[in-house]
């Protein structure tokens, strides 16, 4: 057995949060919530990672209330992972608000779309919902686990009506969403953070320099496709909101750095206003900035 | 799954909640208020455990008779007492559900009523032994027991307004 399934992204959380939301009585679990958040506060990078991020995002704010803040985020991304697991485990899925409705109709009864969402509240769930509940196939675009022992558990505890492509092969990925997303699919992208290798352009966040995924614009141009930016928000106990905002539309223009500079202002400015409201629900466990001010 | 859609009373009904009181609750306020916040759409769940008021209460009770045990158990007293009992209430919660493991074993079914079980029988036995005691443990002892008799008499009150609730599930949708 390797030490390496515990450590924070190992297969041992995963296989113990599915055997806690199995065996553990709902009455019980926000007291254990709140004990192990408070354990994962030891984990060191992702402490400081979104203590740096709460330091853009609420400028003059002090450490030490930063950390307080961080346990806000550690119980909200428990919660979420636990939500998840417990509708993948044992099929209870939460209470669902929707919020811009009209747009999320558009998506489904359209053709091919560029669902663009961030590291907020639970993604994975609400695109399991949405795949369920609309009969429509997702394909999510993430970045693989990397502990292989995690990437065969989350392969084996999948939904069903989810496809997943992972972002190892740029080249061969774009080929293939352009295909799904003219094939009249739904893909699912993250587009708060750049993974390596994958194509990135530079965008401002809360004033700070950073690097968002290119491929959502650029496919969203080369397939003729609007981005339909999704957040979805843990409001509370087994309950969340799924905020659908304007899409955007990336228009095949003569200037082509322009149109997508224009795409990439309007996700920057959506993706600012969301995470400057939930704050405690942005699960970027790394600093964003990728340099000081902008 | 049972799922109400666009009906934000169904927020409240009594079928959202596991243990008799609570769904007592729901059912005597199932009419006084609204439901939720203003969406243009909403999707509620008609299954036990989705209430935040019932499960973070019966948490926090359950964090208290654990913590008020410990102390009262505990040979210490004072200050020692209860700070020893602080550390011990996170470990006494995971140890009882590991012991009540200890049965099943990892295996990838549905444990929780079972769980539930063992946790409420060794929480009732453990008040009644601690009701008996002299220390200050003993008030949250008796409130637990006081707890547990409201609930069997909402439990029988619940049986026979089963059509009332029949009749609110069938408003929203259900």
């Amino acid at each position: 057995m390797s030490w390496r399934r515990f450590i924070v992204n190992g297969v041992f959380w995963r296989q113990l949060l599915r055997w806690g939301v199995r065996n553990l009585p709902p009455y019980l679990q926000p007291a254990m919530m709140a004990i192990w958040s408070l354990v994962f506060l030891v984990w060191g990078p992702g402490r400081r990672g979104v203590v740096a991020n709460l330091k853009a995002i609420k400028p003059g704010s002090s450490t030490i209330v930063n950390i307080f803040r961080c346990y806000r985020v550690f119980l909200n991304f428990a919660w979420t992972i636990a939500d998840n697991a417990r509708f993948k485990a044992l099929g209870e899925a939460p209470d669902w608000k929707f919020i811009g409705f009209e747009h999320l109709q558009t998506m489904q009864s359209g053709s091919g779309a560029i669902l663009l969402t961030a590291h907020m509240g639970n993604y994975d769930l609400g695109a399991h919902i949405f795949a369920e509940t609309s009969g429509r196939e997702i394909v999510m675009v993430r970045a693989p686990e990397t502990d292989p022992d995690t990437r065969a558990f989350e392969d084996e505890n999948k939904a069903r009506s989810i496809r997943v492509e992972f972002n190892t092969d740029p080249a061969n990925l774009a080929f293939e969403l352009l295909q799904h997303v003219r094939a009249g699919e739904i893909v699912a992208i993250q587009g708060d953070r750049v993974t390596e290798g994958i194509a990135s352009t530079p965008a401002t966040l809360f004033g700070r320099r950073t690097l968002i995924p290119a491929g959502p614009f650029a496919l969203a141009m080369a397939a003729q496709v609007p981005i339909y930016p999704i957040f979805i928000v843990r409001e509370g106990y087994r309950s969340y909101t799924l905020i659908s905002c304007e899409p955007i539309a990336v228009t095949r223009t003569r200037d082509r750095e322009a149109a997508l500079a224009t795409a990439n202002a309007a996700w920057m400015r959506q993706l600012e206003a969301v995470v400057s409201r939930f704050w405690f629900q942005w699960f970027t466990f790394e600093p964003f900035a990728t340099e000081g001010e902008a | 799954m049972r799922l109400s859609i666009n009906h934000p009373r169904a927020k409240r009904l009594p079928s959202r909640r596991r243990f008799a009181l609570a769904r007592l609750i729901a059912l005597a306020t199932f009419r006084s208020g609204t439901g939720s916040a203003p969406a243009d759409r909403v999707v509620y769940a008609v299954d036990a455990d989705h209430d935040a008021a019932e499960n973070y209460f019966l948490s926090t009770w359950l964090s208290v008779m654990a913590f008020a045990y410990a102390a009262a158990l505990l040979p210490h007293h004072g200050v020692v007492a209860v700070a020893l009992a602080i550390v011990l209430t996170p470990v006494a919660l995971h140890v009882c559900l590991f012991t009540a493991a200890l049965f099943t074993g990892y295996r990838d079914r549905d444990f929780r009523r079972y769980q539930s079980v063992f946790h409420m029988t060794f929480f009732i036995a453990l008040s009644i032994y601690v009701a008996q005691s002299s220390s200050p443990a003993r008030f949250v002892a008796w409130g637990s027991l006081a707890l547990c008799a409201a609930n069997a008499v909402a439990a029988v009150i619940m049986f026979f307004a089963r059509g009332a609730v029949a009749q609110m599930e069938a408003e929203c949708g259900i």
